[in-house]
């Protein structure tokens, strides 16, 4: 345990991916910061008409400096986004982020209170050592900087999953499933409305289906709140993790809570860059393909993209793994998409897929 | 500041994860359980509907239902005009009798509505009739056959 303490304290790492991170969260943060101006240049300022203030009433600000902030709000995700002034930014626009929900809990959700939390926990990376606005790049060795706030965001997706998953597994209603039930129920008469088959409605809202997702939603939380540091389970709670943030996105309004998990989700992938290898052969058009598909894909710059037909031995492509196992055919697609963001839903199926066929290509292609 | 050392680190995250860790355990203690990531906690829903306390003629006092406005004579004899949506606009507090999902659940919801007549009532100027707002509210609770609950803002005067 003290070991692992004092790992965290010291650890340092090539800040890419963090710093990728950052510009994902500076275009959050202009998407929330542009939402909460529309709302005030559109309706009534809050602080006239009933609110519901969590910090004492004077302190509420009037419009004009609740319009400022939100301004400045705005300017500051601009800064993140381009990487200057990126930390400060980060750490100003939490606190005044946090200042402005303090204001009306009326406007209080979970997703924003998110943002805010991890824009703090980003300031304190080294999120400001690449992708920066006009600025050349650095080498991996410039880039390198201390890793526990990093680390500590990652204790703070697994606080989120804990405290999710632990209330609805202490909450009967939850758990017998009568919540999600209720749910199908209402979403039944509106798809059945739009044309879904009455049968496969009826099937989804079965009381028994509904105790069955509830337990399956339940667990996929407190697994993902333990599952995403061990790294035998890593990968597939990475999986699991994006399939069960794309079912919310697709069945409920989370404004920005997908987008926001998929991208801390980056933040799981070890900090070192191009420790995986794709090897090709530029004279077949399939290798050459792949090899452009993954040097657009591979957001987070985890292959060293090589033509090396030697090396190939006679297959168009080959991918080395970092632990050095090659692989070739759907293997290879599979730890391609296993690595790429785009990609990654497919990773799991793909590697099953592959591992069920036990094709010829398959075989030979291990190495 | 944004580059602690060693103890700096290890303050900060020990502070941090502390406050997290309260605001998650302490969430029953705030109705809405704001900060502490109890997402999707129900499918409820609520209709309200409001009511004026007015006087009776007979000395006592009667609730007179109300779609969202009402009007009354100001202390000049002029009429005054009076909304809900004067005051109330969020989405859920301001919507009456429809059916609407209760975001973060019903004890949230009805904490807010208390809030949201009190205020009303509080700012009812020139309004010598009304008394109290009152909400009736019909929960349905994650899908369980519809209940009941009367809500009164303060009373503006005895």
């Amino acid at each position: 345990m003290t070991s692992l303490v004092r790992r965290w304290q010291t650890e340092e790492g090539d800040a890419y991916v963090v710093s990728l991170v950052r510009v994902v969260f500076g275009v959050f943060l202009l998407y929330s910061g542009w939402r909460e101006l529309m709302i005030l240049l559109g309706l009534t300022y809050f602080g006239d008409v009933f609110h519901l203030p969590i910090i004492p009433e004077a302190l509420v600000p009037g419009r004009a400096l609740f319009m400022t902030l939100a301004l400045a709000q705005l300017a500051l995700a601009v800064l993140i986004a381009l990487g200057r002034f990126a930390r400060p930014s980060l750490a100003v626009t939490s606190v005044v982020g946090i200042f402005m929900l303090l204001c009306d809990r009326l406007a209080y959700h979970n997703n924003r209170y998110a943002l805010l939390l991890f824009s703090l926990l980003l300031a304190f990376t080294p999120c400001d050592k690449a992708f920066v606005w006009r600025r050349a790049p650095k080498t991996s060795h410039e880039r390198r900087g201390p890793l526990w706030a990093a680390r500590l965001a990652q204790a703070q997706m697994a606080i989120i999953y804990l405290a999710s998953g632990g209330s609805k597994l202490l909450d009967t209603d939850w758990r017998d499933g009568r919540v999600i039930g209720d749910r199908l129920t209402r979403a039944t008469m509106m798809a059945i409305g739009k044309g879904v088959p009455r049968a496969l409605m009826e099937a989804l809202s079965d009381p028994a289906v509904a105790s069955a997702l509830a337990k399956l939603a339940i667990g996929t939380e407190l697994f993902l709140t333990i599952g995403l540091f061990l790294p035998r389970t890593r990968a597939f709670a990475l999986w699991w993790g994006v399939m069960f943030h794309l079912t919310i996105e697709v069945t409920s309004q989370v404004e920005l809570f997908t987008w926001l998990s998929l991208a801390l989700y980056a933040l799981f992938a070890v900090p070192a860059l191009g420790e995986r290898a794709v090897l090709y052969d530029p004279a077949g058009s399939w290798g050459s393909f792949v090899a452009r598909a993954v040097r657009m894909l591979d957001w987070l710059a985890r292959f060293e993209i090589r033509a090396d037909p030697g090396a190939v031995a006679g297959h168009e492509f080959v991918i080395v793994d970092r632990d050095g196992t090659r692989a070739a055919g759907l293997l290879g697609v599979a730890l391609i998409a296993r690595a790429t963001p785009l990609l990654f839903p497919l990773s799991i199926p793909l590697l099953v897929l592959a591992r069920a066929l036990s094709s010829e290509d398959a075989r030979a292609a291990a190495c | 500041m944004l580059d602690p050392g060693v103890r700096g680190r290890t303050w900060f995250a020990g502070i941090y994860l502390i406050v997290q860790a309260s605001l998650v355990l302490t969430a029953g203690l705030r109705p809405d359980g704001v900060f502490s990531f109890q997402m999707f906690n129900e499918s409820s829903r609520i209709l309200i509907a409001l009511g004026r306390r007015v006087a009776t003629p007979e000395g006592g006092t009667t609730v007179v239902p109300l779609e969202g406005e009402w009007e009354t004579t100001g202390p000049s004899g002029a009429p005054l005009r009076f909304a809900w949506i004067d005051r109330i606009r969020d989405p859920i507090l301001a919507t009456i009798g429809r059916p609407m999902h209760a975001s973060y659940g019903v004890a949230a919801q009805l904490f807010r509505l208390q809030k949201a007549l009190d205020d009303m009532a509080e700012h009812l100027d020139g309004d010598r009739e009304t008394r109290a707002i009152v909400a009736d509210v019909r929960i349905w609770q994650n899908g369980r056959a519809p209940y009941e609950k009367r809500l009164e803002s303060k009373p503006r005067f005895p």
